[in-house]
């Protein structure tokens, strides 16, 4: 029995080590690798498993139970159950969020957390695959290789397949789409370039100023789009690109630094520059000329001047982008398989993708999967309350309306910080957990008319929650009740005082 | 802020209409401030009395509660309205704190000083291309792509933009909203935006009295009198938005008598009694011991209680009141502890513990920052704020009650060496409090767990804290079972003790200071990981030597493998023998 107790305590303490490796990826990796790779990992609930089956061993190795037992017996099987309720959560379970805006129509897409890839064949057929870039990125030597699912003939074993199953394997020969790289560092530069026949004009400036350390900056000003036509200069001062110039600044008390632009010809621009003294100076420039702008000592040179421009588009990896700080995408090609491929590119993460290979075209797309909700989710008003004379927010409170399609009726309901909306909330829903709860998730401080619920189904929360409690009494049990337990720290140090008086009597004459 | 911040830092150093002032006399005349002090003024998220508000602008501009000016010791409400009410420069006087050595070197201040003038950080040839680079980093890469370095810059910079409110006077909101109890205050210069100029008349000649008594011209009232009129004048704008007079008064008797200070002497002092009359006098230690004890516990209990009825939540929310919290539980544990047992041990163990909690507590306000502030909205629940977190950090104080007496044992060990004679009460103590710490540790995290299941939507994710609690309680676990199944007895758990604690230690300040990530976003902060580092180093080196005492010779009998039933039978017959 102690042997077997041995080996028992011993698989506890080996579940221990792999925790403590565990909290190191947690740190390196931030959470989600570490919950891919460690906590979702089929090996940890294999752990998991074997330390249900090692708590159920240790309890029979008890047999037969005595009363002094209770609490021995009650804690390790408090413990089986709280893990039996969060694999029942893990596999039952769903999780994911939802990002609402009031106005906007309801909604039943949930987002998930795990990535997949959705292929369209040229019949408009939707293919699903799991695609877990993010928390297992391929490499150069070990590329994503998704064989595609369009030739007719071999639909019978097409690897991919579809919505709502998984596809295993790749057959050589076969058309696929071939991943190597994976980055969430990725910037689209949008730069504007020669476009006959656009009707927009754009320009380019460099700006420099002795004062603020004499780095310059570039500022790329376009007329189509409306936005990209203007640049605030920490809210100081303006400067903007138009085809008219306005001059009537007469009605204005105190003007705000403006520097108005229009493209005159290529490498030509028109400028009217006012200060905060309402001083004012006009003329033209040509590209590498430069001009005092009066704004302290700011100066702005002309780099480029295009009478027909328009934007284009380049995704390039920025390494020195902070995790999480730029565009996710992945890095690959389409490869038909008889040695015809395209040329390797980068896919961002929620674009739908068009590649053209001579005649054929492949359309896919990948980012978070999606699941449909059984009712419908609607915002319809969201509030920040917040810390008095302060904008710190004190609370976050969202307000749903749910709607069931089938029969139309809709119940309202609001989640705020710590208080959840639930829905469908009728008792013997909420018990066996086929309730969804609302929790307030996040925020954006710039668009109060949005807000993300965080959205959860977990069919063992009351596994979680009476395995919880019957640990918590068992150990109490154990440590602090006289009849439930063989011996407590109290008792041996009595039984020692006891003795010390004895040895204290005795050794006295 | 960023450039245009500096463009007012700019404008402030270039030209400024405050009278330039070299002489302290003049800059701060003494006054009585006693009636000033509970003027009510609204900052940081909630009303708070001026003197509130004096300590910590103070504590935060120059990293302590009063200034030494050549050899004039200014406290807060003598900066204040100086600032305030005398209207003078202080953009020369040396009073903003930069403890960084590295932002002091990138500005090429003088590396022995710690308080500069406004003037010399922001005049500082390097400031504005520093803080330059510092927004562009925070601008591309967010808050973590800041250098260390940069961090502290940042600091620096929060420290002159609060120098630079209290100059111009707008940090002074004392301008009561006129019906909304959470409405925002503002400052005097802007009190038309809510009053009509008649409404205000009244306000600004008490000002204007208060002014001219600041500088004892001769008119009908004194400071003091001028300081109440003014007080009362602003109270009477906007009666019902105002503190009620019982929370004034609790906050200025909380600001007022250091009861934490008080604490951790008359801790000290329990110490003392205790371990002077170990050997002679026990009794009369023994008496002035509790009452030491007992007055120290009770010093705790009011300034805590005080903090809550301030705060209106559980003292559990940051790192400083947390502190408080433990030493507060290992006191309380060793009370009962002591009713039980009358030992000593656990005195003697609990009352360095609280002494060095609190000593620390008090004594490094930018790391342990002592301001009663608004929560994170998150935490804005009190029933399970005060459960999960109360009963989690009071599960640190057991087990910091374990470490003590740990110490003690690997201390009579290092001495003694392997044939120290072992006190099995000692190990015994040590037993129960590891106990009583696990089951509240076990019952906090689950509660945490209900709690997250609640409002998150899940129970467990392993958050770095959650999976640190777990570590830590596996941690005990495993001690307790090794005990439990004979593979060690008391010595072992006193190693346990203090090597388990530094799980605790990793989980209470090394998730909010050294990893600073996860959900559990109270109380984040950074400072001090070095001394924490060389903590752990120095607890590990101290186990090592103990149990390198302890394997010189080991004992016959040693690690024998035992029937888990028997192993406390046996002691029990080895104590007998």
């Amino acid at each position: 029995m102690l042997l077997f107790l041995v080996i028992a305590v011993a698989s506890v303490w080996g579940t221990i080590e792999e925790s403590r490796y565990t909290s190191q990826v947690d740190m390196t990796f931030g959470a989600r690798l570490a919950q891919h790779r460690i906590y979702h990992a089929w090996w940890f609930t294999f752990w998991l498993i074997v330390l249900c089956v090692n708590l159920a061993c240790v309890t029979f190795t008890r047999l037969p139970w005595k009363k002094r037992h209770t609490g021995f017996i009650v804690t390790h099987y408090g413990i089986i159950t709280l893990l039996i309720g969060s694999m029942i959560g893990k596999h039952a379970g769903i999780e994911g969020s939802m990002n609402l805006r009031i106005g906007d129509p309801p909604e039943n897409s949930l987002v998930l957390g795990e990535m997949v890839l959705h292929f369209l064949d040229y019949r408009g057929r939707i293919y699903r695959a799991p695609f877990p870039m993010d928390v297992s990125p391929p490499r150069e030597n070990r590329p994503k290789i998704l064989p595609l699912p369009h030739k007719q003939r071999r639909t019978a074993g097409a690897p991919f397949s579809r919505v709502g199953s998984r596809w295993f394997g790749r057959s050589p020969g076969e058309p696929s789409l071939v991943f190597n790289r994976y980055s969430e560092k990725l910037e689209r530069e949008e730069d504007f370039a020669p476009a006959p026949g656009s009707h927009s004009t754009g320009v380019r400036l460099h700006m420099v100023s002795a004062m603020m350390g004499g780095q310059g900056m570039d500022v790329t000003l376009i007329t189509e789009p409306a936005d990209k036509s203007y640049h605030a200069l920490a809210g100081l001062a303006q400067i903007s690109l138009s085809d008219r110039i306005v001059r009537d600044f007469d009605a204005m008390e105190t003007p705000s630094p403006l520097l108005q632009i229009r493209v005159t010809g290529p490498g030509e621009v028109e400028y009217h520059v006012i200060n905060s003294r309402a001083e004012v100076r006009e003329g033209e420039l040509r590209v590498g000329e430069s001009l005092e702008t009066g704004w302290a000592d700011w100066v702005v040179r002309l780099e480029e001047a295009l009478p027909e421009a328009a934007w284009v588009d380049e995704i390039r990896e920025n390494p020195a982008l902070p995790t999480g700080g730029g565009l996710a995408g992945a890095y690959g090609w389409l490869d038909w398989g008889d040695g015809r491929r395209t040329e390797p590119q980068w896919f961002l993460l929620g674009d739908m993708q068009r590649v053209q290979l001579d005649e054929n075209e492949v359309r896919f797309g990948f980012g978070f999967r999606r699941e449909r909700l059984p009712f419908q989710v609607e915002l319809i008003g969201f509030e920040v309350p917040r810390d008095e004379g302060t904008d710190n927010p004190a609370n976050f409170t969202s307000y749903l309306r749910f709607t069931d399609p089938e029969t139309g009726e809709s119940v309202e309901g609001s989640c705020g910080m710590n208080v959840p909306a639930l829905y469908p909330n009728a008792f013997h829903r909420l018990l066996t957990g086929f309730t969804y709860k609302f929790s307030q998730a996040s925020w954006d401080p710039d668009d109060l008319e949005v807000s993300t619920v965080q959205v959860l189904r977990d069919p063992g929360w009351l596994f979680k929650w009476v395995g919880s409690l019957t640990v918590v009494a068992g150990v109490y049990m154990i440590f602090f009740m006289r009849s439930f337990r063989h011996r407590r720290p109290e008792d041996i140090i009595d039984d020692l005082r006891a003795g010390d008086n004895e040895s204290d009597k005795t050794g006295k004459p | 802020m960023k450039i245009k911040t500096l463009f007012v830092m700019l404008t402030l150093l270039a030209g400024s209409a405050l009278i330039t002032s070299a002489d302290i006399a003049e800059l701060v005349p003494d006054h009585d401030y006693a009636e000033l002090e509970s003027l009510i003024i609204q900052q940081g998220g909630r009303k708070k009395p001026l003197l509130t508000f004096s300590r910590e602008v103070l504590l935060t501009l120059s990293g302590r509660s009063s200034l030494n000016l050549e050899d004039k010791r200014v406290d807060s409400m003598a900066f204040i309205a100086s600032i305030w009410i005398n209207q003078r420069d202080w953009s020369e006087q040396p009073i903003i704190n930069v403890e960084s050595a590295e932002v002091k070197e990138a500005l090429g201040l003088d590396m022995r000083k710690h308080r500069f003038a406004f003037r010399d950080i922001v005049g500082a040839e390097t400031f504005q291309r520093l803080v330059a680079e510092m927004e562009e980093t925070r601008e591309v890469g967010g808050d973590e792509a800041m250098t260390e370095k940069q961090r502290k810059l940042n600091e620096v910079v929060a420290r002159l933009n609060l120098f630079q409110s209290l100059q111009t006077g707008r940090a002074f909101a004392v301008i009561p909203h006129p019906s909304d109890p959470v409405g925002r205050w503002v400052s005097l210069g802007e009190a038309e935006t809510y009053y009509t100029e008649q409404e205000l008349v009244p306000l600004g000649l008490d000002w204007v009295m208060l002014h001219a008594a600041y500088h004892g011209e001769p008119i009908s009232r004194n400071f003091t009198e001028a300081s109440v009129a003014f007080r009362e004048r602003q109270a009477a704008l906007s009666p019902e938005v105002m503190l009620s007079g019982g929370l004034v008064r609790a906050e200025l008797l909380y600001e007022k008598v250091p009861f934490f200070r008080l604490a951790w002497i008359l801790c000290l002092l329990t110490t003392l009694a205790f371990g002077l009359t170990w050997k002679a006098g026990r009794k009369t230690g023994s008496a002035i011991g509790w009452s030491l004890a007992l007055a120290a516990l009770a010093a705790m209990t009011v300034g805590m209680a005080l903090r809550v009825y301030i705060s209106g939540r559980a003292p559990v929310t940051n790192m400083y009141e947390t502190v408080i919290w433990v030493a507060f539980g290992a006191m309380l544990f060793a009370v009962i502890f002591e009713m039980r047992h009358r030992c000593r041990y656990y005195f003697l163990s609990a009352a360095p513990v609280a002494t060095l909690m609190l000593i620390l507590a008090d004594s490094v306000p930018s790391i342990l920052d002592p301001n009663i502030a608004p929560l994170t909205a998150v935490l804005r629940d009190n029933f399970w704020l005060t459960t999960h977190v109360l009963i989690v950090t009071i599960s640190y104080a057991a087990f910091a009650l374990a470490w003590g007496l740990g110490h003690y044992v690997l201390f009579r060990k290092i001495v003694g060496g392997p044939k120290a004679p072992e006190n099995k009460f000692i190990h015994a103590y040590i037993y129960r409090a590891m106990q009583v710490g696990l089951l509240l540790l076990i019952a906090g995290v689950i509660l945490g767990g209900v709690w997250a299941n609640y409002s998150w939507g899940r129970f467990w994710g392993w958050d770095p804290k959650e999976t640190w609690a777990l570590i830590a309680i596996l941690c005990y676990l495993f001690v307790l079972h090794g005990r439990l199944v004979g593979w060690w007895k008391g010595f072992g758990i006193s190693v346990g003790s203090v090597v388990g604690f530094l799980s605790i230690l990793m989980c209470w300040y090394g998730v909010n200071f050294i990893l600073g990530a996860g959900l559990h976003s109270y109380g984040f902060g950074t400072g001090g990981t070095g001394y924490a580092i060389a903590f752990v180093v120095a607890e590990l080196a101290f186990v090592a030597a103990a149990l390198f005492r302890h394997y010189q010779a080991p004992p016959a009998g040693r690690r024998r493998v035992s029937e888990p039933n028997a192993a406390p039978a046996k002691n029990l017959a080895k104590a007998k023998a």
